[in-house]
């Protein structure tokens, strides 16, 4: 996998971690060396990189993003208001976390979580694509795709 | 040359012009990089591209949409078969100019805000180079007395200097390069008329865009001729260079045009460029009298 | 007055292609097809204004329709069985009905001096009396035999003919249903078939006086059917229909007078070689282009065509495709020797058709009206027959000739597609139109068949657009105009078929399916499309079997696209491109693909599609003022070229 496309979304951010993705883009990250290409589409996209909290506005939208963006797709959730909702734990109006919505395969730690670190997560995802294009050719039921094991946690 | 030979030649040419065209992209992606002080991708990035949207999920919204981009691709494609078997330019450019317009209608087939104005932007663009390129081609035929490839022998280089300007004009849209890329215009239409299409779908498209591409290549390569087989190859290949060397310092250093601008000007200074070189050689006397 | 025939040379036909003059008894069949080919239109159109009830009504147009085509097709096959390059009947064959055509003629007249009456224009009296005065005294004073022969038909005319017989009958028979609701149907019939034994009448005629009387009926008929609904609109865009060709009128009867004068016949087939003749000599030919441009609608006199699309749809389907303004275009095309040797004339008049297939492809970009636009496409490929009448050569005449057959086939079946939707729908814009294909797939599909054949390559039009590029390479001016028109006929074509293809997620869409369509609509429509496409398969045959009879071998061919390679037919790339589309889809199954929403961008919005004209009416009314400017001043330089020729200010 030589050609990981981004879809960038920004569910609620204080855009600290949003300077830190595009950061990649500049000539020191320079993540195009590994074909990374921010596309702006899930249609096109492989990896989205999710940054905030998901707020209960963004929710939906966050859904609807996963859903367009075709099988095989990697969700790393950068940041750790992304991860864990972190500052926002017990508000009333987040999901406290991008795992909350849609199933994540990377969790990028930091506050703002580092490029460094969104590239290790990227070439870290990109290892776990060889088993999910394999999942997808064996034929896993679209529901299943949605929602796998981890579901969502419904206690908060 | 016998008939085997350029059989085997034109399947080759066909065959092979779009993939050289997808590395020329690779070479464009990497000198785009070197420019902006950046390392790169590797020169094959759009080949990985391509081979992973194969391997991706199908996708449409109507099963319409794939009609038309086998048909861009296929149109596209025989616009090239025509070409590599050095049939007429005329034909090649009809063919090519009916390949755009299924991108189009393929684009229009979605209902999606996004393709719908890529759609409508990527007819703006028709309008744009489309005159300009059956003017060049007319050029040629003015000077070759000939619309036939084949029967192409002189240095048109030499003789229709402005008409080889006009044609990077026409090249730089068909780039989709700054400052025309009105219609893939990725910071506000996301990729205009291809937003819709995704995996195998999008590679078809892009497939079809690289044999658009060829096509332009083809006819540029034109504008060099030698008796001499290596010297000819040499001259053409430094041609397709030259020209996408200069297409990418004009995509770095200009911002996007507003679509009317483009009209305005593609049309007015490509029209202008190419008809003062053919009045110009109709003064010389080196074409055909009025 | 000198009556006296002079020794110029002359187009004759007859002599051109001598074939061996047929049997007597042969001769006479074949007159009796030409005139049954325009009298049976007429006498079943005065049979639908007897025959009152709807049912019979209808019986009396089908029967009638398929008279008229298997009369077109028994003419055709009549002379191509026997080899003739044409057929003519003298005055003696004729003779019971040349007292006719002289009433017609002022019966004509008259009917003209009452519309204006009626309508209080003081234009259309003025014309009408113009007309009436000049004839009566040409008539009555100067000429006074028929000159040989009355009626002669080669292949231009088989062509034409065939056009009118087929498409226009196709048409009628769609107009049953179209018009069921209308409350004047026998009055409409009987004018849409008189129209059809008019229009074969104009085409079969050689001498120019029974062409007139002819032409001046199409006229009429026109401004029946625009009139039709008799709202405010309707006779407005009638009246000023009738203004225009009548002007055209005048113009053919001064045209007629002085050619007499000068060249000293009132023949078709004797029109003066344009190296022939000089000075004022050259008037009646610009005098007959002048008629041609009116007829035709093209630039300055667009606004009478553009103004009759308040007409009942079949009716605009007729005028655009197989009559009225077919006319225009056929009298330039016999014209065509008379001056394209003359560079001045040449470039006036391709000029004219030039730039009008420009500025009305531009102009089209503008409409939002569906049946605008293609009233504009219409204006502008006829712009491009009278281009290739104006340069003349074999390899043009024959461009054009193409141009005219396989346009009136993709044209009518594009205008009737449109009143289908107008029909079902009530509305003809193009917005409304969006997502058509969920309601109503076929017509969708009719549409686009009618603008690919329109367009792209390699259908029937693309052959012809494709001749007329390469022929454009020894004149570059020309080629400048068609390098925008063509480029803006794909913006403009592409954006209404876009529209009408424009569909939301397929699973939504399931529940959606049109009510049946009426039986009249849907083999009229399959059977134009079946035309437009079979005929571009055939098109080898239609150049074989109606443009060499009339043009003699080719030297280019255009059908093969010549390369290292040799030849190969155009039509196998079509073959090539359908097989391969069909295997790649069945490969790879495109209805396994799972269907999506599009991307809005996350939100759950709902999206309301709208198309962008680029320009405003404001800018195109300055533009039309622009264009009409310059279209008037070639108009005069028709006639200032031999002016100043005359007086020796001009060398040419």
């Amino acid at each position: 996998m030589k050609s990981p496309w981004i879809l960038h979304f920004d569910t609620g951010s204080c855009n600290g971690c949003d300077l830190e993705i595009w950061a990649l883009l500049t000539p020191k990250y320079d993540v195009e060396r590994f074909g990374m290409v921010n596309k702006a589409n899930p249609k096109h996209a492989d990896i989205l990189l999710i940054t905030g909290p998901v707020t209960k506005k963004c929710e939906e939208r966050l859904r609807k993003l996963y859903e367009q963006t075709p099988e095989p797709k990697l969700v790393i959730a950068c940041g750790d208001c992304a991860s864990t909702g972190a500052p926002f734990m017990d508000c009333y109006n987040h999901n406290h976390g991008v795992n909350n919505v849609i199933p994540v395969d990377v969790f990028v730690p930091g506050c703002a979580c580092r490029p460094e670190a969104i590239i290790d997560a990227v070439i870290i995802g990109i290892n776990k694509w060889k088993e999910k294009a394999e999942a997808m050719e064996t034929n896993v039921s679209h529901e299943d795709k949605i929602m796998p094991d981890d579901s969502p946690r419904s206690d908060q | 040359m016998g008939d085997l030979t350029l059989y085997a030649l034109a399947v080759f040419l066909t065959l092979t012009a779009p993939l050289a065209v997808g590395l020329l992209m690779g070479v464009d992606r990497k000198l785009t990089a070197r420019m902006q002080n950046r390392v790169g991708p590797p020169l094959l990035q759009p080949f990985y591209d391509l081979f992973k949207l194969l391997g991706k999920e199908r996708r449409l919204i109507n099963p319409s949409q794939a009609y038309f981009a086998l048909g861009y691709l296929l149109l596209e494609g025989t616009s090239l078969v025509v070409l590599a078997a050095q049939g007429d330019l005329l034909v090649v450019f009809f063919l090519s100019g009916a390949g755009s317009l299924f991108l189009v209608l393929g684009a229009f087939s979605a209902r999606s805000p996004f393709s719908q104005m890529g759609a409508q932007r990527e007819l703006l663009q028709i309008l744009a180079y489309e005159p300009v390129f059956f003017l060049i081609i007319v050029s040629i035929g003015i000077q070759e007395h000939s619309f036939i490839s084949r029967d192409m022998s002189q240095n048109l280089i030499v003789t229709l200097p402005l008409s080889l300007i006009a044609l990077v004009a026409v090249l730089v849209i068909k780039l989709q390069k700054s400052p025309y890329d009105i219609a893939h215009a990725h910071t506000e239409l996301v990729s205009g008329p291809l937003v819709e299409y995704s995996g195998p779908y999008l590679a078809t498209v892009e497939l079809a865009r690289w044999a658009e591409i060829a096509v332009v290549f083809g006819i540029l390569t034109l504008f060099w001729n030698d008796p001499e087989p290596v010297a000819a190859l040499l001259g053409k290949m430094v041609l397709v260079f030259a020209a996408l060397f200069t297409t990418l310092v004009i995509d770095n250093v200009t911002a996007r045009l507003t679509r009317r601008r483009m009209v305005t000007f593609t049309l007015s200074f490509g029209i202008a460029l190419v008809a003062a070189n053919i009045i110009w050689n109709l003064y010389l006397g080196q074409g055909v009298g009025i | 007055m000198q009556r006296a025939r002079s020794k110029v040379p002359c187009i004759d036909k007859l002599n051109l292609s001598a074939p061996p003059l047929p049997p007597l008894g042969i001769m006479e069949l074949g007159g009796w097809l030409l005139l049954s080919l325009i009298i049976v239109p007429m006498i079943g159109g005065a049979a639908c204004l007897g025959l009152g009830r709807v049912l019979r009504l209808k019986a009396g147009v089908i029967v009638t329709s398929s008279l008229t085509i298997l009369l077109g097709l028994l003419l055709f096959g009549y002379m191509t069985w026997n080899g003739l390059a044409s057929i003519s009947m003298t005055a003696a064959e004729v003779a019971p009905f040349s007292e006719v055509m002289l009433v017609a003629d002022f019966a004509l007249m008259l009917v003209f001096l009452y519309s204006g009456y009626k309508e209080r224009s003081a234009l259309v009296v003025l014309f009408a009396l113009a007309q009436l005065i000049p004839l009566t005294w040409f008539e009555f004073v100067l000429s006074g035999d028929l000159q040989e022969p009355v009626i002669m038909v080669d292949f231009l005319g088989v062509m034409m003919a065939l056009i009118t017989s087929i498409i226009g009958s196709i048409i009628c028979i769609y107009a049953i249903k179209y018009m069921e609701h209308d409350a004047h149907q026998p009055r409409f019939f009987a004018v849409m078939l008189l129209f059809l034994g008019v229009m074969n009448g104009a085409v079969f005629s050689n001498d120019l006086l029974w062409f007139l009387v002819f032409w001046e009926t199409t006229t009429v008929c026109s401004y029946l059917l625009i009139r039709h609904e008799g709202t405010a609109d309707a006779i407005r865009s009638g009246l000023r229909a009738l203004t225009y060709t009548l002007g055209g009128g005048v113009a053919l009867v001064f045209a007629i007078i002085l050619l007499y004068h000068y060249s000293g016949t009132t023949l078709l087939s004797q029109l003066p070689l344009g190296n022939a003749i000089s000075g004022l000599a050259l008037v009646p030919i610009g005098l007959f282009a002048l008629a041609a441009f009116t007829k035709s609608a093209q630039l300055p006199f667009q606004k009478w065509l553009l103004g009759a699309m308040v007409a009942p749809t079949p009716v605009s389907a007729l005028l655009h495709s197989s009559t009225m303004v077919n006319l225009g275009v056929y009298l330039l095309l016999r014209l065509s020797p008379s001056f394209s040797p003359i560079p001045e004339l040449q470039y006036a008049v391709g000029l004219v058709g030039g730039v009008s297939f420009l500025a009305t492809s531009v102009l089209a970009i503008g409409q939002s009206s569906s049946k605008k636009v293609l009233a504009y496409s219409t204006i502008g490929n006829l712009g491009l027959i009278v281009l290739c009448a104006a340069i003349g050569t074999k390899e043009a005449i024959y461009a054009g000739m193409l141009l005219l057959l396989f346009h009136a086939i993709s044209k009518a079946l594009l205008f009737m597609a449109v009143g289908v939707v107008k029909h079902e729908t009530g509305s003809e814009d193009i917005e409304p139109m969006d997502g058509l294909r969920d309601k109503m797939p076929f017509v969708t599909f009719a549409l686009f068949v009618g603008v690919i054949t329109l367009l792209l390559p390699p259908f029937g039009m693309f052959a012809s657009k494709w001749m007329i590029s390469e022929i454009s390479a020894n004149y570059p001016l020309f080629a400048f105009l068609l390098a925008i028109g063509f480029g803006a006929s794909v913006v403009y074509y592409g954006k209404w078929l876009g529209r009408t293809f424009s569909a939301g997620p397929m699973r939504a869409r399931k529940s959606a399916i049109d009510q049946p369509l009426s039986s009249y609509f849907k083999w009229t429509l399959l059977a134009l499309m079946a035309g437009a496409v079979g005929l571009s398969f055939l098109i080898s045959q239609v150049v074989a079997y109606l443009i060499v009879p009339y043009l003699g071998p080719l030297h280019i061919d255009v059908l093969f696209v010549s390369g290292a390679l040799g030849m190969f037919p155009m039509f196998a790339l079509l073959v090539v491109i359908v097989v391969s589309l069909t295997a790649l889809a069945l490969l790879s199954g495109s209805g396994k693909a799972e269907i999506t929403d599009a991307y809005t961008g996350g939100e759950p919005f709902v999206f309301a599609n709208s198309g962008a004209y680029f320009f405003s009416e404001k800018t195109a009314g300055k533009a039309i003022i622009l264009i009409n400017a310059i279209a008037v001043l070639l108009l005069i330089s028709l006639f200032l070229f031999p002016a100043m020729q005359e007086v020796g200010l001009w060398a040419i």
